[in-house]
């Protein structure tokens, strides 16, 4: 952490900013509501009529941004997902909602990721996680404020959301019978070391506790060594080319990462494997705001009434390093700055109404919001 | 999804998220990580190891698909074409996990918002940035562990 003594000499990556202008008007940006809400109604869906949960309106989950020059890397995270670690294997975790039961039942091809009913009862943060998220997003995305592509700083997602996930969840179960050598590595050897047949299952007193990646409290990892058969060396792609006002949105387990000097650092959010550039190779700023989709449950509202009293306070978001954040800012904004019903609906500052999504379940989620809220 | 935590994080910024910025050497896993291995698989042995198999064979084939396509695997929807692009490219986008929004918000008013916000940070020197030393060692460790090796 540091202090901006000027701008932009610093160069920082990250900017601990939650409340700027442009961040409540492009949180409350009612074209973006309309990809959220289209985004979330039309790829998620619901397998039980009755989970409490509302994907017709979304709320605010407050984070941060990145306005990065050119050149810098002092900032790159490797590929990783979001959404805790060790989480994804505990019964008190994920498995209280058993999202990935049939990963664990060895019937792979079954388990959808697109199914929110599990996860609105899975936990993702049992060991007080230092920027773990405590909504559920079903996406995290970037809105971005300058013109960004491959190689200039731009993020990384592995494409193969099920099979990565389903992948991460079984190799611990596994090991080599050959290893390879590190020295020296041809194509056949890969091949070789990659064969099915060179892996087999761990059972009984083989077992040992090792969850490749995974440590309690942190987030998910992928050092390439824990899980060869991803190929994240060339699995992780680049986001296509983007201009100010596109929105870059990735399913909240998948791996990830931003792009800067070697094109392998991945970055993620409940997530894909995602990671950032590690060298920013372009000409110009690579800057986004980090606003991720969040649907309307009783676990989110409880999030917003906390952020709602930080928003007010001008202090960090609550799943962020506290102090006085932006409490003494000279020109941060107040409610006034929001100007439509939705959007100070999304950020809990006004009752939210019944949304599109007719279930019965979305009706709870919005009746059980509004008690938390105190409307 | 929830949060058992409600109160407040510990202090640190964001190498602390992730173990391998934390500077921190990783330690195994308790026991009962062991045991709770044990108790996910239990009882249907075969079926995940047959499972295995599968998705060794789906990922080689499907691996080979986007290191030829790379960035042109990823779904992108116009903005001005929302409801139908998103149905469209369903499927799609399930399978990639990601996707582009093209014109969500005009591109000037996207970009006055760096403008303001810089604006902001300029008025307000105390405001805070992450960059992390910690992480260089990080990259530098990663540049170096880019081949394969077996654990």
């Amino acid at each position: 952490m540091l202090t901006l003594t000027g701008f932009p000499p610093d160069n920082p990556q990250v900017i601990e900013l939650y409340w700027s202008l442009p961040q409540l008007q492009a949180r409350a940006h009612p074209n973006l509501a309309r990809v959220q809400k289209a985004l979330m109604q039309h790829l998620w869906h619901v397998s039980s009529p009755s989970v409490a949960i509302d994907t017709s309106q979304p709320l605010v989950y407050a984070d941060r941004l990145r306005i990065r020059q050119p050149g810098d890397a002092k900032f790159a995270l490797g590929p990783h997902q979001d959404g805790g670690s060790v989480e994804r294997w505990e019964h008190e975790g994920y498995g209280r909602g058993g999202v990935y039961d049939a990963v664990f039942a060895g019937n792979w091809e079954a388990y959808d990721p697109w199914d929110a009913a599990g996860r609105v009862d899975a936990v993702n943060d049992l060991h007080n996680g230092l920027g773990a998220c405590s909504m559920f997003r079903m996406f995290q995305g970037w809105l971005s404020m300058s013109h960004c592509g491959p190689l200039q700083g731009t993020l990384l997602v592995n494409p193969l959301l099920r099979l990565a996930t389903a992948y991460t969840l079984l190799r611990p179960f596994f090991t080599p019978v050959k290893g390879l050598d590190t020295n020296a590595v041809d194509a056949s050897q890969r091949d070789a070391f990659l064969d099915p047949d060179n892996w087999v299952f761990t059972a009984g007193e083989e077992t040992t506790s090792e969850l490749q990646g995974a440590t309690p409290g942190h987030g998910q990892e992928f050092p390439e060594a824990m899980h060869p058969h991803l190929e994240l060396d060339r699995t992780m792609v680049h986001m296509p080319h983007v201009k100010p006002g596109d929105f870059v949105i990735w399913h909240c387990d998948s791996e990830s990462f931003s792009s800067t000097i070697h094109p392998l650092i991945l970055t993620s959010c409940h997530t894909a494997i995602h990671a950032v550039d590690k060298i920013h190779q372009g000409a110009a700023d690579s800057s986004v705001l980090y606003i991720p989709v969040c649907p309307v449950t009783e676990h989110n509202a409880r999030y917003l009434v906390r952020q709602r009293a930080a928003f007010e306070g001008g202090t960090p978001g609550p799943d962020f390093p506290g102090g006085k954040g932006e409490s003494e800012h000279v020109g941060r904004p107040t409610r006034d700055a929001i100007t439509s019903a939705e959007g100070l609906q999304a950020m809990g500052l006004e009752k939210m109404v019944f949304g599109s999504d007719a279930r019965e379940g979305a009706r709870r989620a919005v009746t059980a919001a509004n008690a938390v809220l105190g409307f | 999804m929830q949060t058992l935590n409600a109160g407040s994080k510990r202090e640190g910024d964001i190498s602390d998220s992730f173990a391998s910025m934390s500077g921190q050497r990783r330690q195994p896993l308790p026991d009962r990580y062991r045991e709770l291995k044990l108790s996910l698989v239990g009882g249907h042995e075969v079926d995940v190891m047959d499972g295995w198999k599968r998705l060794l064979k789906e990922l080689r084939h499907e691996n080979d698909i986007v290191a030829t396509q790379k960035s042109g695997v990823i779904p992108t929807i116009e903005f001005d074409n929302l409801e139908d692009d998103v149905l469209r490219l369903k499927d799609e986008i399930r399978k990639r996990g990601a996707a582009v929004v093209r014109g969500v918000i005009p591109e000037a008013e996207a970009r006055a918002y760096k403008t303001a916000i810089e604006e902001y940070v300029r008025k307000n020197p105390s405001t805070r940035g992450t960059f992390t030393q910690s992480a260089c060692s990080f990259l530098n460790e990663f540049a170096n562990s880019d081949r394969l090796s077996a654990r």
